[in-house]
């Protein structure tokens, strides 16, 4: 039996909030209509008396008899009250169906507020010091409104205005003209923070919980990058970004390090990424290992890649418990918030900006050259002891030399277009935006485009009924046919338009072929939609209601040429991938924001969530073209197809609730309850639930603002959340159908890990400490430290082969990812002309295994990666053995085995993964960034930096190996230092064909410490002047380089390749490119 | 009631109202089925769910790591039979030099496919008599074909990873673990037992098998009958094993009854190189069919030419038995190939690629002549011993003379001579040569380590360290 899945507080409590808005709205409260053009207060009172049974006491004497009002009014009583007050300045009370009158003093005032550049400041809010509302700043920064209070002459005004500092006068005394000069808020601690999409957002002094924001501008969206993901690096203090140079393809984005532990082999496809929610959808993570095996030869592009950079308001990446458990189970490796623009009232806006590029390489890998590799080669085999004919004859030609990298690569160019439209009034406003970008890859042929579109729609219907759109489909078209490492790695002596050479020599079909005949793009379509309905039952109470979607359909084509080799035995061959996925979401919910008594706030939401998504997967194969064109299914004479769905659905409640005392203390508390399918039987619910603190240092009296210290928060957090996405049936016993013998269904116990129905959720506890501070009136920073301990977490055990599996998933371990980080901000230079503002991050994360597997053998992997997860270590620790050169003697690679003493190649294989120590960690020690930003008059120059330390790189060994893959490939030029004779001191050994590498050396290891000046981009604003001259509203022009400068700290040989050529699989380019924006 | 209130209250009725549909939607939302897999339960739920199971275990027999590929080919290169013609990208590279390690060695995967068949197997074998529908007559056959494959995968593992029955003389050396019914994860009975308990586990599975499959209606009607064990290929099975325990009367009995079927015949001198190019041929006694639409790489993709993958050359040693007018040799039935400055030469056993692909031929009739006339040998039936031998040899060599050995020794070496002739490239020659206590010697080799003596501890592979590594009450072969 199932236990069902009841929470009765949350149901009880949105039942409640629902009730009581209804109740609210009809509840016995008098009503009164009046229209009264110029009455005085004594007629008022008698009409309201008249309509609503209720009698005024007053003193006759004490209120002004002449004055003639206007008073329109039409709701209920306690409005008309409230109204009446703010009219004539008077104190009204309630008693039984009497009502008190006591008049106040009262007293017209004006002024005019400025900065202290003593420029006019519009929309400045003028108020009585943490009370009543007097007028608000006009366009010229003057207001004129009536004060009125118990004691006139005490009285303190008190100015707001978002970016600046809230300023309070001195008491009135006898003053009619109050004017008043605001400092700019140097804390910019009333930014608005967007803290999660069921919310809206928040001043950042009322955030309890540890959140960054990225706007557009620090974002830069101009720079000639294809996807958000890959934008984000060194922008967010603890954000690592493992950044490929492919196009399209989707990067590794590490919150606070790994949440969850990777999984080895394909059985399991735990997500260790943040989960991204675009205007209130999330983004369907796509995962290939989790479909049918028949599916693996698909390549799936960046989802993240289907937003346009250009609408992008602001990221908001949510990293500890307070900000995500509202987010429970999908929150453990953090949640990055994406808004996208919005129309602004006003007058109708359009923007239109193109920028172009051109990249080139950098830090290319250098290769043997035709000659160098048929030396080398012939060397080898010569070692292996063949004949000097035999290896000659083997080695190929002894003078041809082809630049298959030049061949097969460009200089790549960039374009983008960009066009948006906004405006509104006051019941609609709207943004529209389409956008196209075409960018080439390096590589020939390989290219992405992209065309964007979006809307979206905000109406008023009534003054309390708000709907909002939002439709945004981007179409996708990707060429990936050019794969750099087959391609480039050929053997560099054989001519491209030598036929005899490329069939008996190589193995690899002719590259030149490949890009010329074959094909292999993908085109996709990405619908973003939501819909928003919400009513506010009165001010405080609103109900709401979203729904959204987010489809994706993409499908592949891969055609394989009977002209070359890679088709010739099928004669021709064609595979056809079509996935689409489809994902569903709908969350209702209630919110409720009131100050009480002035100093008490109260904000909560409650909501109800269901999330589906389903994966739809199709494919075809033909083989057998009679003509090579034409290439379509039905040309095929020998067919195939497949098809496949996955699915998974989720529901959810949760809750948040705040409160602040005086805007010093808040309090944060959230709960959310997932239940998914993903897991088997009792284990679907996970509840997980935090708590924030915050407290305003500086708004104490022992610690006023002063010169050094302007303001200090200090906060704390610590919550659970968990990780859902574990792929779709991990815990499932499975028979597999997808396959026949002699035309029979057959079916075979699926995947290589054991079925454990008791698989359940992972936890993941953070704890989070913060600090916020402003200094100098110069410095903002923010501090934090947190300790996230991840229980239960899910890991692949190996298991003995006698059980007919390779693994089983299990919750059998406990990690830890302790970390400090820490970013300042600030404007160093503030001067008319000349401005200087400088912003640094720094993250330092440290992973440990606290324990994993008992009872069973921990886990390593053979691969290349080198993982290993084993208690006390880092998860993202490289596994192997410690390198001890090269015997002068003879040649041979020499390891130090576990007793210190240098053993041969053969010796160190036996000792197996038991002699395997840590030779590095994949994830740096620290890493982050640095923005710069200087403006002098019309001219603005930002330049980006990133810096990363104590990362290390396992190469993969294949092409640098001694030789091992020399008569198949070719090879990095470091194997000229080759050992060749006796007493040869090198770091290569004699060159072998036959040898047989040992794995994980840590001679392949290297260090990837490096600073890089990541992008510069110079802008050029025209003055408003001349823009308005040729009928615009604003015009720029931007040049923009990318990719400028590295320094890595291990340095590469001259000649050579060291971590800078051999970091990336396909070489990194600079990107050069310059645009203009113009505005209307 | 005023407009005013009503007006009011209308949305929020729709968002509660909406609240409300989905909420008494989504409850069953969650009950997630994947679409092209069923869990276990489901798929024995029904006679056509356990045949789906059984052609599955049929379909695995044509395992890349299996029939299709190292199996197949791994003891006709260690043996000596085939070197390879590449230097990159080949199979079995550390096997061949006798250097694979617990942790690396290739045929890891060979060992952990075969007890991922035996898991699919026992799970026919305790399910299958238990299903909805399907008569007595059916289900007794799918359990009579299951237990008949799960003899041939342990004798299999036996072969690959346990010295020869006769390597004792009570055979109670260290044998496999054997695996009769589906193991769970986090058992600890996991064990080796001894070779002799291994050869009796084999034998108790193919008598089982006979008794059911008297009693039993044919189940799969598509493709041959030699496509599926049948009592036929009981027999030929149980004479392969009873020739490897040196049960000489058990081979001899066993080999007759296959040869005395009237519906296996060896085919003519002039017909033998074309009929490798022939799916299920009147010599095949089992043969793992290849699945429809096969595109992938097939056993023949190792030496045959024209195949991207080609890299196992037919060394000198075995070329060098052959007259010049055995139809099986170099000049008939093979094809020759130039691979960088070297003469490569190539078999044509199994030439048809893809979709043309035939399948892997496990048991054939020439090996029932062939088993009968060593049991003959040694049983001293020295005439039924040269005709077996005659036949087959004359077969191949049309003009070869009809050999009348007179001592037990010079029949022994002729038939095994035969055998490396007849079988190559059909996985015997390796444990042939463990089986009757020779050593390996390759002169036509390119590696450290061309030979060895018998006894040797690398005659079989390694256990796989991950099954040594997670299970404590495992055993590693010596030296490994």
């Amino acid at each position: 039996m199932r236990p069902a899945f009841t929470l009765p507080f949350f149901k009880l409590f949105l039942c409640s909030l629902v009730l009581f808005s209804s109740l609210a709205a009809i509840a016995q409260e008098k009503q009164v209509d009046l229209t009264l053009r110029a009455a005085t207060i004594q007629e008022i009172f008698t009409a309201i008396e008249k309509q609503s049974g209720y009698t005024f006491n007053y003193n006759a004497a004490d209120l002004n008899l002449q004055t003639k009002y206007r008073f329109v009014y039409k709701g209920k009583l306690s409005g008309a009250l409230t109204h009446l007050t703010r009219l004539a300045g008077l104190v009204l009370k309630q008693d039984g169906s009497n009502i008190l009158v006591r008049v106040l003093p009262s007293r017209m005032v004006a002024g005019r507020v400025t900065d202290t550049k003593g420029i006019a400041l519009p929309g400045v809010i003028v108020q009585v010091k943490d009370g009543a509302h007097i007028a608000t700043t006009g366009p010229d920064g003057t207001y004129k409104g009536r004060l009125i209070a118990k004691d006139l002459a005490s009285a303190r005004f008190q100015f707001r205005m978002i970016g600046m500092r809230d300023l309070v006068t001195e008491p009135l005394a006898d003053r009619k003209f109050v004017n008043a000069e605001m400092e700019e808020d140097i804390t910019m601690m009333k930014d608005v923070i967007i803290t999660s999409s069921y919310t809206n957002g928040k001043p950042r002094e009322e955030v309890v919980g540890s959140i960054s924001q990225v706007n557009a501008e620090q974002l830069q969206v101009q720079r000639p990058i294809e996807s958000l993901d890959k934008m984000l690096e060194g922008l967010v203090a603890g954000v690592y970004v493992e950044s490929g140079t492919e196009l399209g393809k989707a990067v590794k984005v590490n919150i606070r390090g790994q949440g969850s532990l990777i999984p080895f082999g394909v059985s399991r496809t735990t997500s260790s990424q943040p989960l991204y929610v675009i205007d209130g959808i999330p983004v369907q993570e796509q995962s290939e290992s989790e479909a049918n095996t028949l599916f693996n030869a698909e390549t799936l592009l960046n989802p993240l890649a289907g937003i346009n950079p250009a609408n992008i308001a602001s990221i908001s990446v949510l990293k500890d418990a307070a900000a995500t458990t509202i987010y429970g189970a999908n929150a453990a490796n953090g949640v990055i918030i994406i808004t996208t623009k919005s129309g602004v009232q006003g007058k109708t806006k359009a923007n239109l900006s193109y920028s172009q590029g051109v990249s080139t390489f950098i830090n290319r890998l250098k290769l043997l050259s035709g000659p160098e590799y048929y030396t080398l080669t012939r060397e080898a085999l010569i070692n292996d002891g063949k004949s000097v004919f035999e290896a000659e004859a083997a080695a190929g030609s002894k003078t041809t030399d082809t630049d298959w990298l030049g061949l097969t690569n460009r200089n790549a160019t960039y374009s983008n277009l960009n066009f948006d439209l906004s405006g509104g009034n006051s019941g609609m406003d709207y943004y529209f935006s389409a956008g196209y970008r075409k960018q080439q890859a390096s590589s020939l042929n390989n290219d992405l485009k992209e065309l964007y579109v979006s809307l979206k729609v905000n109406h008023r219907i009534t003054k309390k009924l708000k709907f909002g759109i939002t439709l945004s489909p981007t179409l996708s078209s990707k060429n990936g046919l050019n794969a750099y490492s087959a391609n480039t790695y050929m053997q560099p002596n054989i001519d491209p338009n030598d036929e005899q050479a490329l069939a008996t020599q190589s193995t690899r079909p002719n590259p030149i072929d490949v890009i010329n005949q074959n094909e292999d793009f993908s085109r996709s379509l990405t619908f973003n939609g939501n819909a928003k309905l919400r009513y506010d039952v009165f001010p405080a109470l609103y109900v709401s209601g979203t729904i959204g979607g987010n489809t994706f359909y993409s499908k592949q084509t891969q055609y394989y040429s009977a002209e070359n080799s890679t088709g010739r035995n099928l004669n021709g061959r064609l595979r056809i991938f079509d996935r689409n996925t489809y994902s569903w979401l709908g969350f209702v919910q209630a919110g409720y924001d009131k100050t009480f008594k002035e100093h008490h706030s109260i904000n909560l939401i409650a909501g109800y969530e269901a999330k589906e998504e389903n994966t739809d997967l199709m494919s075809g194969t033909g083989t057998g073209f009679s003509y090579d064109k034409i290439r379509t299914l039905s040309q095929a004479s020998v067919k195939s197809s497949a098809s496949s769905s996955l699915s998974s659905a989720t529901i959810s409640y949760y809750s948040q609730a705040g409160y602040d005392f005086k805007k010093k203390y808040f309090l944060n508390v959230s709960v959310r309850s997932d239940k998914s399918s993903m897991f088997g039987g009792d284990k679907k619910v996970a509840t997980n639930s935090a708590v924030g603190l915050g407290w305003v240092v500086t708004k104490e009296n022992f610690l006023q603002p002063g010169k050094v210290l302007n303001y200090l928060r200090l906060r704390g957090s610590f919550g659970s959340t968990g990780n859902s996405r574990i792929g779709s049936y991990a815990s499932r016993g499975l028979y597999g159908f997808s396959t026949n013998y002699n035309g029979e269904t057959a079916a075979i116990p699926s995947g290589s890990a054991a079925p454990n129905p008791d698989l359940g959720w992972e936890k993941n506890y953070k704890l989070n400490f913060g600090a916020d501070l402003t200094a100098f009136n110069l410095l903002r920073i923010t501090a934090e430290i947190y300790s996230n301990t991840i229980k239960n977490l899910i890991s692949t055990i190996d298991v003995p082969l006698e059980s007919g599996y390779t693994y089983v998933n299990v919750n059998s371990g406990n990690m830890r990812n302790k970390g400090f980080e820490f970013s300042v901000d600030a404007d160093l230079v503030k001067h008319k002309k000349f401005n200087w503002t400088a912003a640094l991050n720094y993250g330092f994360n440290k992973n440990k295994v606290l324990s994993l597997n008992e009872g069973f053998t921990d886990n390593y992997s053979i691969s290349g990666v080198a993982s290993a997860l084993k208690a006390g270590y880092s998860t993202t620790a490289i596994w192997g053995v410690k390198w001890a050169g090269i015997n002068p003697d003879n040649g041979q690679e020499l390891f130090y085995a576990p007793d210190g003493s240098k053993v041969t190649r053969s010796a160190m294989l036996a000792y197996g993964t038991s002699a395997w120590e840590v030779l590095g960690d994949r994830l740096p020690k620290f890493q982050g960034g640095m923005v710069n930003r200087f403006s002098y008059g019309d001219f603005s120059l930002t330049l980006n930096t990133q810096y990363s330390w104590g990362a290390s790189y396992m190469l993969r060994t294949a092409y640098y190996g001694d030789g091992a893959l020399i008569t198949y490939s070719n090879m990095s030029v470091n194997l000229l230092d080759r050992w060749q004779n006796p007493g040869d001191i090198t770091e290569v050994a004699k060159l072998s064909n036959l040898f047989n590498q040992v794995p994980n050396s840590s001679r392949y290891v290297y260090d990837m410490s490096y600073i890089k000046l990541s992008n510069a981009n110079l802008n050029y604003r025209l003055p408003e002047k001349y823009a308005s001259k040729i009928g615009t509203r604003a015009v720029s022009v931007f040049i923009n380089a990318s990719n400028l400068a590295y320094w890595y700290k291990d340095k590469s040989e001259a000649g050579r390749n060291g971590i800078k050529e051999l970091r990336n699989t396909y070489p990194e380019a600079r990107t050069l490119s310059a645009g203009l924006n113009i505005g209307f | 009631m005023d407009f005013n209130m009503l007006h009011m209250k209308t949305p929020t009725i729709i968002i509660l109202f909406f609240l409300v549909i989905v909420h008494s939607g989504c409850e069953k939302m969650l009950d997630k089925e994947p679409v092209d897999q069923l869990s276990i339960e489901a798929t024995f739920e029904d006679f056509d769910g356990a045949k789906a199971a059984l052609a599955g275990a049929y379909f695995s027999l044509f395992d890349i790591n299996y029939y299709n590929g190292l199996r197949s080919i791994y003891p006709d290169l260690t043996g000596g039979n085939v070197k390879h013609s590449k230097t990159a990208g080949i199979d079995l590279l550390s096997e061949y030099s006798f250097a694979s390690t617990a942790a690396q060695s290739e045929m890891n995967a060979t060992y952990g496919a075969l007890y991922a068949i035996l898991n699919n197997l026992n799970y026919i074998i305790q399910k299958a008599p238990v299903v909805a529908d399907g008569t007595l007559a059916q289900t007794n056959r799918l359990v009579a074909e299951a237990t008949a494959l799960r003899a041939l995968v342990h004798f299999d593992l036996l072969q690959l990873y346990a010295q020869p029955y006769n390597y004792t003389t009570d055979a109670s050396h260290l044998g496999i673990v054997i695996n009769l019914e589906p193991v769970f994860v986090n058992s600890s009975i996991i064990k080796r037992s001894t070779v002799k308990q291994g050869y009796d586990a084999v034998l108790t599975d193919l008598n089982q098998a006979a008794v059911l499959m008297a009693k039993s209606e044919v189940v799969f009607t598509v493709g041959s009958s030699s496509n599926y064990m049948n009592a036929n290929s009981i027999n030929a099975l149980l004479a392969r094993v009873y020739l490897n325990m040196e049960d000489w009367n058990n081979a001899y009995e066993c080999a007759g009854k296959v040869i005395a079927v009237k519906s296996y015949s060896l085919f003519s001198n002039a017909n033998y190189v074309s009929s490798w190019t022939l799916k299920n041929t009147s010599e095949s006694i089992f043969e793992v069919s290849v699945p429809n639409n096969f595109s992938g790489n097939s056993y023949g993709s190792y030496f045959t030419l024209g195949q991207s993958y080609l890299q196992m050359a037919t060394t000198n040693d075995l070329l060098d038995l052959y007259t010049a007018t055995d139809v099986r040799g170099r000049d008939s039935f093979y094809i020759s190939s130039n691979i960088k400055g070297v003469l490569y030469y190539f078999s044509k056993k199994y030439p048809t690629a893809a979709t043309a692909a035939t399948g892997v031929k496990v048991i054939r009739l020439s090996e029932m002549y062939l088993v009968r006339a060593e049991a003959a040998a040694e049983l001293g039936n020295q005439s039924q011993a040269n005709a077996d031998l005659n036949l087959i040899r004359q077969r191949g060599d049309a003009a070869a003379t009809a050999l009348n050995l007179s001592t037990k020794d010079t029949l022994i070496t002729a038939i095994l001579l035969e055998r490396r002739k007849e079988l190559n490239l059909e996985g015997f020659l390796l444990f042939d040569l463990a089986r009757r206590k020779k050593n390996v010697l390759r002169t036509d080799c390119m590696s450290n380590t061309c030979n060895l003596n018998y006894p040797n501890a690398h005659y079989i592979l390694p256990i796989p360290e991950q099954s040594v590594l997670t299970n404590a009450n495992m055993v590693q072969n010596p030296e490994y």
